[in-house]
């Protein structure tokens, strides 16, 4: 079997197993977690897709999204673990 | 393939899924963190496996350790004095979990399909990319896909880098990460040593990808990487974002940016469409100005805003 | 070719110190003992590693860097492993 497929193959499970657990965890750490897998995932598919025809160079358009969508995800990680800590805070009672 | 390869991709797959299972199933928070920085660092292997070395470094700077230390401070934070966040009751009924296993089941199948079902060979723009190579300011197709062909999506995604940071601090102040390890002196010596190697790798990183795998978003995660070093070290002072020249900085990646684009429209061409022999220089100024964005979004997302009372004491 | 008989001698000898290394984090009792075990997988394995990677690579250029990340990890991981240790005892203090 080609590589590339395999791989690709390995992200759509990725994003199953994570999209179950965001559904069925219900801690928000975790839920977070879980985005965070889904998302590796499906960057997986895309970079797989990229190379999935062996012998020509991969196509750098995948490559630039992903790697953008790297940042992107772990940008929106650290608002969400903020708003995570804000609602703590407030159910501590403090402001 | 040679059999040595298969094997490795063969293990390499299945103990990403085996990891994401035990990730998500962990009976405890701190374990899941563990379990989820050991799985970015098999993904970084399987990056390179794909031959994309640009998102490898990426994967190992970003899933690996910033995203690690970010969820292990809000651990450390959620987990002072009585944990009251709203937690919702778990999943209950066979038929609500029998529904989301058909969803989580159905979505592979669909993705197999849709994966099995694609034409070969598959639709690619390898082959618009590749020949306007030589116009381009910069010769590493992924670096020219990024600032040149689709740089109107990559100056948008810094503005949503910016946004984090502005509606992070809009939430008010949270308490500076203040883990056990502040003021190891260990540390400290490690810090000394490793920060200008750090700095430096930074600014090779961007100067390479003009032509070779490199550039801002991964120099720019090396520099939050030496921030929050810096900062659990306890040898740099607290983050102040409020300082203006904290501000400028942060933002000078968008300044530069949209400059540019306000330039070249002026100049009679396209916004962000380089005139013949500037895509170089330009490239490398806006590549310049987002590491240092990317770096103190953040460091700044890390730390949090000090508080300006608190500041003054 | 005997550059590379002696590379794949070298390569082989660190792997036996990570799969050491690993068993010993797996099988010992303490925070201390694994460090302990973990740190040679660390620092001999990957010396070795480096090494017999730095014969294969063919220039001065890639040997050196391998050095470099060699020394780097080394740093790291002393540090990381004291962190581990002093966090272990202070946690057993109380």
């Amino acid at each position: 079997m080609n590589m590339a497929l395999w791989f690709t193959l390995v992200g759509a499970a990725l994003a199953a197993i994570a999209l179950h657990a965001f559904f069925s965890r219900r801690h928000p750490l975790r839920r977070l977690i879980a985005l965070n897998i889904m998302g590796s995932g499906i960057f997986l598919v895309l970079i797989g897709l990229a190379r999935l025809y062996p012998g020509t160079l991969p196509d750098p358009v995948p490559h630039a999204m992903v790697l953008t969508g790297i940042v992107v995800a772990v940008s929106a990680t650290a608002f969400g673990l903020v708003l995570l800590r804000r609602l703590a805070r407030l159910g501590r009672g403090e402001t | 393939m040679s059999g040595v390869t298969l094997a490795l991709d063969l293990l390499l797959g299945l103990s990403l899924v085996w990891l994401a299972w035990r990730t998500l199933a962990s009976p405890t928070l701190f374990g899941a963190i563990v379990l989820f920085i050991a799985f970015g660092l098999l993904m970084a292997l399987v990056w390179a496996r794909l031959d994309a070395p640009d998102i490898a470094l990426a994967e190992a700077a970003v899933g690996a350790g910033l995203t690690g230390v970010l969820l292990l401070a809000a651990l450390a934070d959620l987990q002072q004095g009585d944990n009251l966040l709203p937690v919702r009751e778990p999943l209950r009924g066979w038929l609500l979990q029998l529904i989301l296993a058909l969803c989580a089941l159905g979505l592979f199948t669909l993705l197999t399909l849709a994966l099995l079902g694609l034409p070969s060979p598959p639709p690619s723009l390898a082959g618009q990319v590749l020949p306007r190579l030589d116009g381009a300011g910069a010769s590493h197709p992924v670096t020219a896909v990024l600032l040149d062909f689709r740089a109107w999506d990559t100056l948008l995604e810094i503005a949503v880098l910016l946004l984090a940071v502005v509606a992070a601090w809009s939430l008010g102040s949270h308490p500076h990460p203040n883990p056990r390890i502040v003021g190891s002196e260990v540390l400290q010596g490690l810090v000394r040593v490793l920060l200008p190697f750090a700095v430096l790798s930074a600014g090779y990183l961007v100067w390479r990808g003009g032509f070779a795998p490199g550039g801002a978003f991964q120099a720019g995660t090396v520099l939050a990487a030496a921030g929050i070093l810096l900062l659990l070290s306890g040898l740099g002072r607290p983050f102040n974002g409020r300082h203006w020249l904290w501000r400028a900085l942060l933002a000078s990646g968008l300044f530069i940016f949209t400059g540019v684009a306000l330039g070249t429209l002026l100049l009679g061409g396209g916004a962000l469409d380089y005139p013949a022999g500037l895509g170089y220089g330009l490239i490398l100024a806006i590549e310049l100005g987002l590491t240092l964005t990317i770096g103190l979004t953040f460091i700044a997302l890390y730390a949090g805003e000090q508080d300006a009372a608190e500041e003054r004491e | 070719m005997i550059l590379a008989l002696l590379a794949t001698v070298l390569i082989g000898a660190g792997l036996i110190f990570f799969i050491a290394g690993t068993l010993g984090l797996l099988r010992f009792p303490d925070v201390l003992c694994r460090i302990h075990a973990l740190t040679k997988a660390d620092n001999i394995g990957l010396g070795l590693v480096a090494a017999g990677l730095a014969l294969l690579g063919g220039s001065w250029a890639v040997a050196f860097k391998l050095l470099l990340i060699w020394l780097l990890v080394m740093a790291a991981g002393t540090t990381a492993a004291q962190l581990v240790a002093g966090h272990s005892q202070a946690e057993d203090e109380r």
